[in-house]
Parts: structure tokens; C-alpha cells; sequence
């Protein structure tokens, strides 16, 4: 019926507008999913889990570190040094409210 | 161009990556046995086995020191090993109580074996002979219970308790060497778990 296919479809615009831009693309997503699991992770250990280059994998934090929603600290290991990613208070809100978003979406669509 | 989950095939996808993704992070968690530590303390427990069939008067502090040293780089051993992969371990209460929940249940029943022992005066044979019949069903209970390694080393001390039992001039030495062989044998099931 026309009209339960329109408030479907309503329904999947509104689990869309909810979404994080930011946490739309998937590395980014899986980088904040990661950082909920863990206390920190290193970019090696980021970038073997997530499947990506260091430079995709670099600009993804970076737009996640100027929203706020991870932290950088930077340690030596000897001499070699090692970035580790927090996820933020901010970061952490973020992703509750995006995945309650992603599951509304899911669940609109049957 | 970014690429993000608007169409319907495409959040699938990024649905089954995310999972893939999660998954291969937490098989860093469900290691139980370093491939390392199974060895070092499987060969302590064969060492132990050799000195109680050939040279059971043979006493040394060194020896027992060695025994609690290896279980406390056991214990350490997962934090320091994540760490060095990457990861700054989250302690998960829910995770910590799953794990410990048999080794209480182990515990409690070693109290009840002890009161047994003390008052019907059971033979050492027998005692060690419960003790590690009651080992070996928290290691199987433990491994239906999540930790699918513990299994093969529940099962190994079943089948060393048996020998021992059915063929006794075997000695523990055979019951150390198949201990050792469950030990070693679900850490490489672990690793090659991890690998694929």
C-alpha cells in the first residue's frame, strides 16, 4: 500500500538524517568501534585490524581527532615512536547515537 | 569521493566489514595459552612428572620458586602480550567472572576433597588422583563454557589419569608428556585460529 511504503520510506529518511556524517564511512566507524572495545590502540594495530594504508587510515583519525571524538597520545618504544588512540567522552556519545541510528535504519528496512 | 553507507548494498558491506573487523580483534582475547607460556609451563609439569618417577627424594626451593614464577608470567603474560600488539586491554568484569567462575568452583571443591581426605585418612595416591580428576573437569567444563582451548588440555588430563590408573607401572612421566602435548596443542589451535 502507497501509504505504508511512504512511511517506510520516511522512516529510512530519518535513520539517515540521524547519522554521524563523520561515522557514515566505514573506517571511520570501525576505528571508533575499535577504540569502544579497547582502553587505546596504536595506529599499527588500527590500521592491520581496519585493512587500510597509513595514509587513508592517518587523514580518517585526523578528522576524527579535530572533531573531538579520539585522543592522541604519542610514547617512544626505544626510539621508534608509537601513536595510541583514545576514544573520547564525545566520541563515545557520538557512536551510541549513531549506531542507535544505524539499528533504527536496519530495522525500518525489514 | 568518500564512501558511505547510503545504499542499501553498501551498508551490507559495511556491515560484514565491521563484523570481520571486530572479530579478528577479539581473537586477541580469547587466547588463553601463549604458544611460549604453554611450552614453559608444559615442560615445568613434565620436570615435575620426571622428579616425582626418577628422583622422588630430590628437593629444591629453586625448583618450587621456578613453579610459582611461571604461573605469575602466565597470569601477566595476555596484558604484556596485547600491548605489545597494540592494544591497551579494557578490564571486562563480565569476561574476568566467566573465567574465574569454574577456577572458584575448583577451588571450593579442593576444600571439600581436603575435608574429605582429613577425616576418612585417603591415601596420597588417591588424593592426587581426585585432585586431578577435578582439574581436568573444570578444564573441560571451562572450555564448553567459552575457551574451546581448555578443552584439549581437560580431555589430556582425562586420558593421563586413565593411563595412570589402568597401567600404573607407566609411571607420571606419560601423564606429564600428555598434559604437555594438551597444553601445546590448544595454544597452536589458538594461533592458527588467530592466522586465519
Amino acid at each position: 500500500m502507497p501509504k505504508t511504503n511512504k512511511s517506510a520510506a520516511d522512516q529510512v529518511r530519518a535513520g539517515t538524517r540521524a547519522m554521524d556524517r563523520l561515522l557514515e564511512h566505514r573506517s571511520r566507524l570501525g576505528a571508533c568501534l575499535l577504540l569502544a572495545q579497547t582502553e587505546m590502540m596504536n595506529f599499527t594495530r588500527l590500521r592491520e585490524l581496519l585493512d587500510e594504508t597509513d595514509g587513508n587510515l592517518g587523514a580518517h583519525l585526523r578528522k576524527l581527532e579535530d572533531a573531538k571524538y579520539i585522543e592522541v597520545r604519542k610514547e617512544f618504544a626505544g626510539r621508534k615512536p608509537v601513536t595510541w588512540y583514545l576514544l573520547t567522552a564525545v566520541g563515545s556519545k557520538a557512536l551510541r547515537a549513531h549506531m542507535d541510528a544505524l539499528e533504527a535504519l536496519v530495522n525500518s528496512a525489514g | 569521493m568518500e564512501t558511505t553507507h547510503h545504499s542499501s548494498e553498501q551498508l551490507r558491506a559495511d556491515l560484514r566489514y565491521l563484523r570481520g573487523t571486530l572479530e579478528r580483534q577479539k581473537l586477541l582475547h580469547r587466547r588463553l595459552l601463549p604458544l611460549p607460556g604453554a611450552i614453559v609451563l608444559g615442560l615445568y609439569i613434565l620436570s615435575l612428572c620426571a622428579r616425582r618417577d626418577f628422583a622422588p627424594a630430590w628437593q629444591s626451593p629453586w625448583f618450587d620458586l621456578a613453579g610459582y614464577a611461571v604461573l605469575v608470567t602466565l597470569a601477566v603474560y595476555p596484558w604484556v602480550d596485547a600491548r605489545r600488539r597494540g592494544e591497551v586491554v579494557r578490564c571486562e568484569a563480565a569476561d574476568g567472572v566467566r573465567l574465574l567462575l569454574p577456577w572458584a568452583g575448583l577451588g571450593f571443591a579442593m576444600i571439600l576433597l581436603f575435608q574429605i581426605v582429613a577425616r576418612l585418612g585417603v591415601p596420597a595416591e588417591a588424593v592426587s588422583a581426585l585432585l586431578i580428576l577435578l582439574v581436568s573437569l573444570t578444564a573441560f567444563v571451562a572450555g564448553l563454557g567459552g575457551f574451546p582451548t581448555l578443552l584439549g588440555v581437560g580431555l589430556a588430563l582425562g586420558v593421563g589419569l586413565a593411563t595412570r590408573l589402568l597401567w600404573p607401572q607407566t609411571g607420571w612421566l606419560l601423564f606429564g608428556a600428555l598434559f604437555c602435548i594438551g597444553l601445546i596443542g590448544g595454544a597452536l589451535v589458538e594461533r592458527r585460529a588467530e592466522n586465519q
